[in-house]
């Protein structure tokens, strides 16, 4: 296009130069005509220059298409341009209004916030549910959320998990934080209020049928315990009371455990950790362990334990967890088998491993292993003594100190339940031991 | 005024000094809000663990305090800042003396949940929701308050000082309530007063929530409006 352009205004210059020739030369003007005629035709180009100046500067709106020439091709080609880039502009502001509209009437909160987590742009749920509003647009969203929770939760940077917030004495909301484009986060915010309340009522549920069963279930053992002195030793009836007892004994430790849990779910985060020595723990659960073993046939055990390993934690939650792996491996091992017990520093914490040779666990249980009451054989999980939710507790308790219980297991070679606590959950005392192997190496 | 942008300087980090404080002061509002809602939380639902963890953490606000009033002194003598950047220095070092004490009324609520957590008396559960009633009024004042910093918003601050009004209706409402129950059961004045002492610190937590919204009337006007009635303020910053 533009050659065959340039071709005929080349050609039309050539040819009136040429022209302008030899009419100057025939009427005897010789060197005149031409460059007039070039005068003429420069004046030509800066009139359209000028032209082309006051549309560029909006001063003028329309371009002169039907002009012949260079000039021409030239306002054809703008003219196109300009077309392009207001359907274009359209579209992309059709597509803004669409998108605002649409995230507008999100019934989630949502609120752009920019890379140091100032308010950009919000919805009107947004301003609906946590009063934020248009105008607090570049504040900190912190300053209008004030919970100390969002800022740890903000500056922390961890966004794979929501964060739930008592936003109100009675709203309750669960808020994410997704990042997106050049250091750009979008926060959505949900009220969950409802499903708040249904969860409590469960909680509270099982934690008052619990509590309330707990003393009817305390006066029969009392009365079969009475019972039992008081019947000579000879009576057909002592069979049947030792399995009232022995069954009563196992509804008192199933409340036990549901009561655990329901603690577990409901502890208030700003608890008091202790110091808490898992070492001196893990002794005092060897024991139990060594007692239970020996009513069923004794086990050969194993112990790994290194000494001085102390976390800051929940002393009964810590108790709960390691004393459940160990009984577990005592229950489950047949008379005679091995159990080895193993507590070490590893590079990122501490490692606590419980390894049987058991009948092991065939995998398609591993993963449903810890939900509650499930069981891979309920008669023989029964009669050892099992509550069905020891492993659930254990669950609870690793999810507190943001670890996660591994179970390996060969059928019929046995078992490994293991856990790992960060190092951040350990105390000085084990940190020491560290710093100082390091400056060995 | 728009809140975000209080002045522009030709010292940028001055500008940044300042626009950091200002959510400083906001964060350890944020942490006095928490104090009072858990302290009212824990008389009502008579739960030591969470009262423990509200006196246990008081020092967080007053660490707070310490450590933005050093940073006053400091921007006040490097500074030396003039006109509304005076006033805002001037409105950050009373507005946290006001939120330090909100974090000790809320321990004392605390206290005084812990010793209640325990305790019956006659019209008890009445009573508490009294108190949790104007507790909530009070918490909410107390967001106001802080909203009216954040955003510089002169009318919230009125709004504000009006809520205060019926706060004090209510802690008068109480107190005679109070009285009559110490008159009628004797044996229990201790419970009672204990409860005095409380509707006292929300009352207390209400004026220093209003004296926050009158530093930024002072701040955004320039104006002093304390120790005025509301109608003389709507005047001043009306007219």
């Amino acid at each position: 296009m533009l050659s065959k352009a340039w071709r005929e205004e080349l050609w039309s210059v050539g040819g009136l130069l040429a022209v302008l020739w030899l009419l100057g030369l025939q009427a005897g003007l010789s060197g005149w005509l031409v460059p007039v005629g070039l005068i003429v035709y420069l004046l030509w180009h800066l009139y359209h220059l000028l032209r082309v100046a006051r549309w560029l500067d909006r001063s003028s709106k329309r371009l002169p298409l039907n002009t012949p020439g260079i000039w021409g091709y030239v306002y054809y080609r703008l003219e196109e341009r300009r077309r392009k880039a207001k359907s274009g502009k359209k579209r992309i502001g059709r597509l803004l209004k669409e998108f605002k509209t649409s995230t507008r009437a999100l019934p989630d909160a949502t609120i752009v916030l920019n890379r140091d987590f100032h308010i950009q742009w919000l919805n009107k749920a947004a301003k609906n549910l946590l009063g934020v509003r248009k105008t607090d647009a570049g504040q900190p969203i912190t300053n209008l959320i004030r919970h100390p929770e969002l800022q740890q939760y903000l500056v922390a940077k961890e966004f794979e998990k929501p964060l739930y917030l008592q936003f109100r004495v009675d709203i309750h909301l669960s808020l994410r934080v997704v990042p997106y484009g050049k250091q750009q986060y979008l926060l959505l915010v949900r009220d969950v209020t409802e499903l708040h309340r249904i969860e409590q009522m469960r909680r509270d549920f099982i934690a008052n049928a619990s509590h309330e069963l707990r003393t009817p279930l305390s006066v029969l053992q009392g009365s079969l315990e009475q019972l039992e002195t008081g019947i000579g030793d000879t009576s057909e009836l002592r069979k049947p009371l030792a399995r009232m007892k022995r069954q009563g004994q196992r509804m008192m430790s199933i409340l036990q455990d549901l009561l655990t849990l329901a603690r577990l779910e409901s502890r208030h985060e700003g608890d008091q950790p202790q110091s808490v020595s898992l070492t001196v723990m893990l002794e005092d659960i060897m024991e139990e362990a060594r007692a239970a073993s020996e009513q069923l046939g004794g086990h050969r055990f194993h112990l790994d334990i290194e000494e001085q390993i102390s976390v800051s934690g929940q002393r009964e939650d810590l108790y709960a967890s390691t004393s459940n792996l160990v009984m577990n491996a005592v229950r489950y091992t047949p008379a005679g088998g091995d159990i080895t017990v193993m507590l070490k520093r590893v590079p990122g914490g501490a490692r606590f491993e419980v390894t049987d040779t058991g009948a092991g666990i065939q995998p398609q249980h591993l993963a449903r292993l810890t939900e509650r009451f499930y069981r891979i054989d309920t008669g023989r999980s029964r009669e050892a003594g099992g509550t069905g939710l020891g492993l659930s507790i254990v669950k609870h308790v690793l999810e507190r100190y943001d670890s996660r219980l591994e179970i390996s297991s060969q059928p019929g070679a046995g078992s490994t339940f293991a856990f790992t606590l960060a190092e951040k959950y350990l105390e000085e005392s084990g940190q020491r031991v560290v710093s100082s192997a390091r400056e060995v190496s | 005024m728009d809140p975000t942008q209080l002045g522009k300087h030709i010292l940028h980090r001055f500008d940044r000094e300042l626009e950091s404080l200002r959510n400083r002061v906001v964060s350890m509002g944020g942490l006095a809000e928490r104090q009072i809602s858990d302290a009212l939380t824990a008389l009502k639902g008579q739960n030591t663990e969470l009262a423990e963890y509200v006196i246990r953490t008081d020092h967080r606000v007053n660490a707070q305090e310490v450590s933005i009033d050093e940073d006053c002194t400091y921007i006040l003598a490097r500074r030396q800042p003039a006109a509304s950047d005076l006033r805002m220095v001037m409105a950050i070092i009373k507005t946290i003396t006001d939120i330090e004490r909100i974090g000790d009324e809320s321990e004392k609520i605390a206290r005084i949940a812990m010793q209640l957590a325990t305790s019956t008396f006659p019209d008890r559960d009445q009573l508490y929701q009294q108190i949790d009633t104007m507790g909530q009024l009070v918490v909410q004042l107390l967001r106001e308050a802080l909203d009216t910093f954040v955003r510089m918003d002169v009318q919230c601050a009125l709004q504000a000082a009006r809520r205060d009004e019926e706060i004090d209706g209510r802690y008068v409402a109480l107190l005679t309530e109070l009285t009559k129950h110490i008159k009628a059961d004797p044996q229990d004045t201790e419970e009672f007063q204990a409860l005095v002492w409380v509707a006292r610190s929300l009352e207390r937590i209400g004026d220093h929530s209003k004296n926050i919204c009158e530093y930024v009337v002072y701040l955004v006007e320039g104006r002093d409006v304390r120790h005025t009635t509301i109608d003389e303020i709507e005047q001043e910053i009306g007219g």
